[in-house]
């Protein structure tokens, strides 16, 4: 069920009377089975593999939760007998039967992503590589089915095990009530990834009707269908022409394309993220942010932190911090210093985690050497911003450049922009090859003439089409400045008048409905009479 | 001990009023690097071990938060 | 929830409703395309029609209207038969064209025309249907009309080659044509988009080939005969059941115009089929009937297909003498109730007038 239809305000709306109506006690039953039903009308086949997921971090976390409830109570038990090694020495036996656990966990779950997402990719790259050393096809290719959200929920369930390794709160004793929180439907096919102590709870408690939330949940859901029904899938027409024909392009065209592409996908994730927490919200859930206006970003790294956030704040929990902290990344530091000098070998384990975090998320994001290239993109321009930093700044001093002025941080959000946009060739570009074919001649053929010759025409999109677009960026930007500044949005509208609001919701519902980019459009040639 | 905390932290970013700053990790002051340079700091200058599990917002967010963590962490 | 809350709730839905549904009437089939053709005319005008006025509808192609003057039998007869046709009108569609009429007209008679019996005319374009479907308000029927346009689809392509097979369009934007129209907003709208027009000349509408002439070669009539397809007769059979179930009787007619060798064994092969149903037809291309009409090929048509009006002033007074003979409908000429029909046969006789007079 795709949340750009019919069907799924149908759902909503159906789903929420129901909620409001069924007694507390068994609002999450409501939740849970509304869930099912969402993710079974996409596919029956995949409920399998969430449903095993499900089981396999329920189980562990439930052993988890217990070793942790025994350490804690004879710990409690043997309080005045124990001087401090001793207490060290049960945590480290306690700690590596948890592990154990943990390893187990992880490896079914993170198997079975890797399985259904990767092996093909693996296979494919072995297979190429034997071929080189005359060996033939050896690892065969399989047709898999690619479970929805499975990229998700096997982060959430993986971040839950470890939580509970780390003790951070008790493990959830009830299956039922925690399948509902690694299905919550608003939130299972694109995130936020959620964290379990902060949305389980929400999820399990009942919550009453309320009024202005409903009404801030709608608002929220129909501000993502604006970004996605007219910016996103109208931006779309022309990025796909290019990326599809990438040799019939160059200059400025290509680098409006991946620009356009940034800004597409932007649109439409952001906006589905829109849809998810408005659909939350009515129900009386609060879901994470997954993003804070990314284009404002002055840096790759703040692009980062603004941009899907969850992923972000996911990968610093549960792989930078562990990595970089880790007694093996802080000998090799140590060891380095030696060869790269103070600065560098005290950096290198971050560097390190940093780099490797961003080939992760570039992996995360699909399984293809491009996206490889798409971390590594991103990971070489911050460990580089950051080694160049104190250069960088020796420079600015000498040029006597005011770095705290209005124009200064401009051009670092168009820097920040650019660099994203080129990085967007990755992950876009039908391979890695292309790619840098792409980038290559956006830089070397430069053609400004195509800004007045009317090429940008050709994409399949006109004039009218491009209106749109820019008034809806410019829409975009009011709302993200004011944003940046603190003011909430919604709680301005509510301010005003009733008039004025229902002018202002009932205009925006127009407006999609006349200029969003849906349907099978409409060519005004094909009604002149047609007899024969 | 304090004193100590501070040169590390003004060491680690001058440009930060950490007296006064209430919100270090929740309004973005220090991000995921200097938390872990921070915590390198911290763990070799006090002789602790201060764990991935311990890196929550409520223990950095003030200079206060850190000191009870660091009292916390060389009594155990 | 307060009440106040609820009912401000219901408030804001009736509003936006009726604004969406404004928008929908507005962003519909195009009316400027086709205004010449009056597809939205013909369907307002006929659900403005008074309730049980008329006693005959008449379907099929083109053709129909382009030789029919209601005005004419009406001042004749007193009879109200009325056209309801589109361009090349789907014929699989005729039993939901019906019931759509019978809703609001108790028609004694149906006249259905059988040209769009040819396989090409049975070829299920996606603007054919829309004539039809985009036209009727929202009910049932519509939407079953639609389902069954969608089965044609499948159908046809399996007596095609498979180039020439055709693609169905999506289910979505034929049930709820405002998916694919709302992107009109691009090549603009028109006043009568949103004030719908109306013409009243009781199925008639200015077209102006109607006063144009086009020397055509006579038909060359054949008794020839082939083999219609299965798709072909279970539509003739479709509309020979409806006659059936409904008691509603129906006359297949061939419309008389210049027709092709290719075209002429297809037609008589339908109408062969209906006779040996027992279905009642009567042939208009033969030479026995072109000079009954008294049918001048040099001057009465615009077009190979189809009629100008003077062509339509010879048709109707042969067909109206027809129908009055052998149907009995009620003369109703002088009654309060009809008393639009006089207008539009004033306005008819203006139309021709000036018409010609342009013309010439």
């Amino acid at each position: 069920m795709d949340f750009i239809s019919a069907t799924f305000i149908g759902f909503v709306i159906i789903l929420s009377c129901i909620y409001f109506i069924v007694p507390d006690k068994v609002k999450w039953c409501v939740l849970l089975a509304g869930s099912y039903i969402f993710y079974m009308a996409s596919s029956v086949k995949a409920l399998c593999f969430l449903i095993i997921t499900t089981i396999v971090t329920f189980v562990c976390g439930r052993i988890l939760g217990n070793i942790n409830d025994g350490q804690k109570k004879y710990l409690e038990e043997h309080k005045g007998e124990l001087n401090r090694e001793q207490k060290k020495e049960i945590k480290a036996r306690t700690s590596k039967k948890k592990k154990r656990i943990v390893a187990l966990a992880v490896l079914i779950n993170l198997g079975l992503l890797i399985f259904l997402k990767y092996f093909n990719f693996i296979g494919g790259n072995i297979n190429s590589l034997l071929a080189h050393f005359g060996v033939n096809g050896q690892v065969p290719h399989l047709s898999l089915l690619l479970p929805l959200g499975i990229s998700f929920y096997t982060l959430q369930s993986i971040a839950y095990i470890v939580d509970l390794y780390r003790g951070k709160y008790a493990a959830d004793r009830n299956f039922f009530k925690f399948s509902l929180f690694m299905s919550f439907f608003p939130q299972i096919v694109q995130g936020p990834i959620a964290r379990y102590d902060h949305l389980a709870h929400q999820l399990y408690e009942p919550h009453k009707f309320e009024y202005n939330r409903v009404t801030q949940g709608a608002q929220l859901i129909l501000w993502g269908f604006m970004k996605k029904l007219i910016l996103a899938d109208r931006l779309a027409v022309a990025v796909n022409l290019v990326f599809d024909n990438p040799d019939s392009y160059q200059g400025f065209i290509l680098f409006f394309a991946a620009a356009g592409y940034g800004l597409q996908v932007y649109a439409d994730f952001s906006g589905g993220m829109d849809i998810a927490r408005g659909v939350a919200q009515i129900l009386g859930i609060d879901l994470a942010l997954n993003f804070e206006r990314p284009y404002f970003a002055c840096s790759i790294s703040e692009f980062w932190r603004r941009w899907h956030i969850t992923l972000g704040g996911w990968m610093r929990d549960y792989i930078f911090y562990p990595l970089s902290l880790s007694k093996a990344f802080a000998n090799l530091g140590k060891r380095t210093r030696k060869i790269f000098g103070n600065y560098v070998g005290k950096k290198l384990p971050t560097f390190l985690s940093m780099f490797i975090v961003f080939l992760l998320v570039g992996v995360w994001h699909g399984s293809s050497w491009k996206y490889v290239a798409y971390g590594v993109w991103n990971g070489v321009i911050i460990v580089s911003s950051i080694l160049l930093d104190p250069y960088y700044e020796k420079f600015l001093k000498k040029c006597r450049i005011d770095t705290e002025c209005f124009s200064w941080k401009f051009f670092q959000m168009m820097r920040t922009f650019v660099l994203c946009s080129f990085g967007r060739f990755f992950s876009r570009g039908i391979s890695c090859m292309t790619a840098v074919n792409m980038i290559k001649r956006t830089i070397t053929h430069p053609n400004p003439w195509v800004f007045f010759d009317g090429s940008f025409l050709q994409l399949g999109l006109d004039y009218k089409d491009f209106y749109v677009i820019f008034a809806f960026i410019i829409v975009l930007l009011v709302v993200g400045i004011m944003q940046e500044r603190g003011v909430h949005i919604r709680e301005k509208i509510a301010e005003q008048n009733l008039y004025f609001r229902w002018l202002l919701y009932i205009g925006a519902v127009v407006i999609v409905l006349i200029y969003g980019s849906y349907g099978p459009g409409y060519n005004a040639g094909e009604f002149i009479y047609q007899q024969f | 001990m304090k004193e100590e905390l501070m040169s590390i932290l003004t060491d680690l970013r001058p440009d930060v009023d950490f007296e006064n700053e209430e919100k270090l990790i929740d309004d973005g002051v220090l991000d995921s690097f200097d938390i872990v340079s921070l915590v390198s700091e911290l763990n070799s200058e006090f002789d602790i071990e201060i764990n991935v599990m311990d890196l929550e917002p409520e223990n950095f967010n003030t200079v206060e938060a850190m000191l009870e963590l660091i009292v916390k962490m060389q009594e155990e | 929830m307060t009440k106040k809350q609820g009912l401000r709730l219901v408030l804001f839905s009736l509003i936006l409703g009726v604004i969406v549904c404004a928008l929908i009437r507005v962003f519909g089939m195009p009316t400027d395309r086709d205004t010449a053709l009056g597809v939205m005319k013909r369907y307002n005008d006929f659900y403005d029609e008074p309730e049980n006025t008329w006693d005959c509808v008449l379907l099929g192609t083109s053709c129909v209207d382009r030789q029919w003057a209601a005005p004419l039998a009406w001042k004749e007869y007193g009879m109200a038969v009325y056209a309801m046709n589109t361009d090349v009108q789907p014929m699989y569609l005729t039993t939901y064209l019906l019931d759509e009429v019978r809703k609001t007209q108790d028609v004694s008679l149906a006249v259905v025309d059988v040209r769009g019996i040819k396989f090409s005319s049975l070829k299920p374009t996606e603007v054919r249907v829309r004539r039809v479907t985009d036209s009727m308000r929202f009910s049932l029927n519509r939407l079953k009309a639609i389902k069954r346009a969608m089965e044609v689809y499948s159908e046809y392509n399996l007596y095609v080659d498979e180039d020439e097979k055709i693609k169905k369009p999506g289910r979505a934007p034929m049930y709820f044509s405002f998916l694919k129209y709302h992107s009109r907003w691009k090549d603009g709208l028109f006043r009568d988009d949103f004030i719908r027009p109306v013409n009243d000349m009781k199925g008639i509408y200015g077209a102006p080939d109607a006063f144009h002439v086009e020397e055509v070669e006579p038909t060359e009539v054949t008794d020839a005969v082939c083999e219609l397809n299965p798709l072909q007769k279970e539509v003739l059979d479709e509309i020979v059941q409806y006659g059936e179930d409904t008691g509603l009787e129906l006359l297949f007619t061939s419309s008389p115009s210049r027709l092709g060798n290719s075209e002429q064994p297809e037609i008589n092969a339908a109408i062969r089929y209906l006779e040996e149903k027992g279905a009642k037809v009567i042939n208009f291309n033969t030479q026995e009937k072109y000079e009954e009409i008294g049918l001048d090929f040099s001057n009465d048509l615009y077009n190979a297909h189809h009629m100008n009006s003077r062509g339509a002033i010879k048709f109707t007074e042969y067909f109206a003498k027809y129908l009055h003979e052998n149907y009995k409908f009620e003369d109703k000429r002088g009654q309060e109730e009809y008393k639009e029909w006089d207008e539009a046969y004033d306005r008819y006789v203006k139309f021709f007038e000036e018409g010609w007079k342009e013309a010439e």
